[in-house]
């Protein structure tokens, strides 16, 4: 389990992140979103130990990470926001140099190595120097060293940032099949990939943390109202007006085929939904909808 | 991560340029330079003497004299005792560089008063004789000034005429054998005021005196020269991997590791340092091999200087946040280490032996010459030593820093206040003055370095020694007043908060100061040390605490500061000048 207690961090007079406490189960994964500058890569890199907190403290499965560094720093892989990899050296030497300072055994470390490289799609590359790498290669080399150790946790900022679609669905497959047994956190950009990928979100801005929990409940606290529509076989003018005076409920369209209302709940609409219904689409706002609402008006 | 920071600069193409060049560099030395030594002696312009221990082999006919006995100091000769014929012999077969023929009764005719003839024979043919007899003129030449010296001194007459023949040997081959070298020695009737090392009279002696020590500790300057080279790229390398790590942002996932972050400098230090040590000894060894170093022991004075340029590029590559950053810091730097290390090693070779100890450099000359003793050891690399202990030590508390690598990098004056901004005594901060405190040690390596740079320049334009007295008080004003303007930029001071941390300043620059001093002057007349300490606290002391006391007052009453800079600068030129006119 990770605990943020109260962490604060500050360059200067400039404070990155105030006051953090978040709770992260083991086996989750957790997104971290905001806006850029927002302190989302301050609080990794704090949770990395690449960052000392200015106050507060980072408990991982009961230790302090400030006490005891390099045990913590062990269970935990990074991948930067940048993949970060020096250029000479062949991808196989990259991964060993790395393999080896995490303390992986010396007689196991190219077993490993060729196991990921085979994961991430770059087993005919291993002789390669990093140099002759397209971005898309170089993000899954620096995945697969952040995987080298087989850390407990798993800290991706970014994974998918200026990638082509293509290569970025296939790193988003890839993280899915880490979910089974790890905890991740993932920083990103993309609401959808953290809706998609995340079991709770942490909503960051301007070094503070605004909202912390699972996609759904979010949605359920920041979003007052939901939209629906519905299409009648008959569009009886008695339930219109009965949608009309019902004060939880209003129209926002009306066509010949189909309504748009908007309701507190889902359960407002069941007295419509008892007539003939043709289609039916919730038109519920996503996470970015959130997002907006916690972060947007705040930076307009 | 040694091995990984080894194997990297190994791949590394900088690096792999930069040895080459090296390599080439300090291999076609042993050949050129040679070469180049032979030219310029031919060209009978300039002379210089390579080689270490036992380079020049000469015969010489007398065994038993006072002459013999000086020749017999020089290291570089290689001495045979033997008849004219059997050294003509060998001087034509190249066995010997110089055949020195004296007259059997040599020392019984300079102790009687009457005149000598001494024959040098050389082949031209061969480089080294030349050299021969470069080293033996100066020899007999100052062994002629001493006599002359010696008589006029002990019989209390006019000037001697002095009658002296000397020929440039023309020719070559066999005509070159036969022509001698006459040299009228002067009568001495005690032999050993001729080792009277007298205090230079006027600046032609001293002149003539840096010349004589140079010509006989000159071969350890140019190895110095030729050393030097790998050294200072190595800190470069240094730097570079420093930077590079921040640049490319490689350095964040080092940070990551399962390691402590001052490993990571460490490493980064061990690897260059295992590089340029290797060099060293590569270089030494084969200098050593073809007889251009005389005492392989100069790789220890040699890694002191490679810890010290180390240590201090370590710092600016920490500091440094980019390659634009540390340019500037690293020109100045490498300037300044320069003249310092070998304006101390020059100084040594002009014969201020005791202040320029202080250079491990100076060691090498000394070590070179075959002069050195285990305290001249101790005093060059101590020091340095500590200093670079010192330095290392800073760097590894900086590299811990987060701000070093992502932050706004703070300025010394916050890393100041954030070190001496908390300390507390008796519970009570005292900040501001701990702030001034720590400033007047940084004093007064600014004020050497502004000084001796302004010194020269204003020396060259203005001969006037009161020039330079003023800009030395004004300089240490200056700099000491530094301190103050840090404290009250994060404390406001009222006048005498203002004053206690000019004074502060004053004191702290007069510590380290008066520390400096006393160290050399344990070196030179340790006799006097103490009392020199004592003295210089109570009477510089003072007055650097009273001259900045009172530029703190302006500095903390802006209205009064240019009076006060005025007054507090004058107070310290009136005590330089009581100190020059040797009032006190």
């Amino acid at each position: 389990m990770i605990e943020f207690l109260g962490v604060s961090k500050s360059f200067g007079n400039h404070k990155a992140l105030e006051d953090a406490n978040i709770t992260i189960e083991d086996g989750t994964t957790i997104g971290i979103v905001g806006p850029n500058g927002a302190g989302k890569t301050t609080l990794i890199r704090l949770l990395c130990g690449i960052l000392k907190p200015t106050e507060g403290q980072i408990v991982i499965d009961g230790k302090d990470l400030e006490k005891y560094p390099t045990d913590i720093k062990k269970i935990i892989g990074y991948l930067p926001e940048e993949p970060n990899l020096y250029e000479r050296p062949k991808a196989g030497e990259l991964l060993e140099y790395f393999g080896l300072l995490y303390g992986v055994p010396r007689g196991k470390v190219h077993e490993r190595i060729d196991e990921l490289l085979a994961l991430v799609g770059l087993s005919d590359r291993k002789d390669w120097r990093v140099s002759s790498f397209s971005k898309g290669m170089r993000q899954r080399l620096a995945i697969s060293r952040a995987l080298i150790h087989d850390p407990k946790i798993i800290v991706l900022d970014e994974p998918t940032m200026g990638l082509d679609p293509l290569t970025s669905r296939r790193i988003r497959d890839f993280i899915k099949t880490l979910k089974k047994d790890k905890t991740i956190i993932l920083c990103s950009h993309y609401m959808n990939e953290a809706e998609q990928l995340c079991d709770k979100i942490a909503i960051i801005d301007k070094g503070k943390i605004r909202a912390y929990d699972t996609v759904e409940n979010l949605k359920k606290i920041y979003i007052k109202e939901k939209m629906f529509k519905v299409g009648l076989k008959n569009m009886k003018s008695e339930i219109l007006d009965r949608i009309s005076c019902d004060e939880k409920l209003k129209i926002l369209e009306r066509r010949e085929n189909y309504i748009i209302i908007k309701a507190e709940d889902y359960k407002d609409l069941s007295y419509i939904l008892k007539e003939e219904v043709i289609y039916f689409e919730d038109l519920t706002p996503s996470l970015e909808e959130v997002f907006i609402e916690l972060v947007g008006s705040k930076n307009d | 991560m040694v091995k990984w920071e080894i194997s990297r600069l190994f791949k590394n193409r900088k690096f792999k340029i930069a040895f080459t060049l090296q390599l080439l560099v300090i291999l076609l030395i042993i050949p050129l330079f040679g070469s180049y030594v032979r030219s310029l002696e031919e060209g009978g312009f300039f002379n210089l003497t390579i080689g270490g221990k036992g380079y020049i082999p000469i015969g010489v006919s007398s065994e038993e004299n006072s002459l013999v006995d000086i020749i017999s100091e020089n290291d570089r000769f290689d001495i045979l005792f033997l008849e004219r014929e059997r050294g003509l012999e060998l001087l034509r077969s190249g066995r010997i560089s110089a055949l020195l023929i004296l007259e059997e009764d040599f020392e019984i005719k300079i102790r009687s008063y009457r005149s000598s003839t001494v024959w040098i024979y050389i082949d031209e043919e061969n480089p080294k004789s030349v050299s021969a007899y470069s080293e033996l003129n100066t020899i007999v030449s100052g062994f002629k000034d001493g006599v002359i010296e010696a008589r006029i001194r002990d019989l209390s007459i006019e000037d001697p005429e002095i009658e002296l023949f000397t020929e440039l040997p023309i020719g070559n081959g066999q005509e070159a054998i036969d022509q001698d070298m006459r040299q009228v020695e002067e009568e001495a009737p005690v032999e050993e005021e001729l080792e009277v090392v007298e205090r230079p009279s006027s600046i032609q002696d001293q002149i003539e005196r840096t010349r004589e020590t140079f010509e006989d500790e000159r071969g350890g300057y140019i190895v110095l020269l030729v050393l030097l080279l790998p050294l200072f790229l190595s800190g470069g390398m240094l730097i570079d991997l420093l930077i590079s790590e921040k640049e490319r942002r490689t350095g964040e996932m080092l940070l990551a590791l399962p390691t402590e972050r001052q490993k990571i400098y460490y490493s980064k230090f061990i690897s260059i340092g295992t590089i340029i040590f290797s060099q060293l000894l590569f270089w030494v060894l084969a200098l050593y091999y073809f007889g251009r170093v005389s005492n392989p022991l100069i790789i220890f004075p040699l890694m002191v200087t490679a810890i010290l340029l180390l240590s201090i590029t370590g710092l600016i590559g920490i500091y440094s946040k980019n390659y634009k950053d540390s340019s500037l810091i690293v020109t100045v730097t490498f300037i300044l280490l320069f003249i310092m290390l070998f304006g101390t090693s020059t100084l040594y070779v002009a014969g201020l032996k005791e202040i320029a100890a202080i250079s491990p450099l100076s060691l090498v000359i000394a070590i070179e010459s075959g002069t050195f003793s285990v305290r001249e050891a101790l005093v060059s690399i101590l020091p340095s030593l500590g200093f670079s202990l010192g330095l290392i030590y800073l760097s590894k508390t900086l590299y811990k820093k987060d701000e070093f690598y992502f932050g706004p990098r703070p300025s010394i004056s916050e890393l100041t206040y954030e070190f001496a901004g908390k300390l507390r005594l008796s519970g009570i901060l005292y900040s501001p003055y701990y702030i001034a405190f720590i400033f007047g040690f940084i004093a007064i390596f600014i004020s050497i370095i502004l000084e001796i740079f302004f010194g020269i320049i204003t020396l060259y334009f203005i001969e006037s020694v009161f020039v330079i007295l003023f800009l030395w008080a004004a300089i240490e004003e200056f700099s000491k007043s530094i301190g103050v303007f840090s404290a009250a930029k994060y404390f406001p001071l009222k006048w005498y908060e203002g004053m206690l941390s000019g004074m502060a300043s004053g004191f702290g620059f007069a510590l380290l100061e008066n520390i400096i001093f006393t160290v050399f002057t344990l070196n030179i007349f340790p006799e006097y040390a103490l009392r020199i300490f004592v003295m210089r606290t109570f009477l510089s002391g003072g007055v650097h605490i009273v001259s900045t006391g009172i530029i703190g007052i302006g500095i903390s009453e802006r209205r009064y500061l240019i009076p006060a800079f005025i007054l507090g600068i004058m107070i310290h030129f009136l005590y330089n000048i009581t100190v020059l006119r040797g009032v006190l």
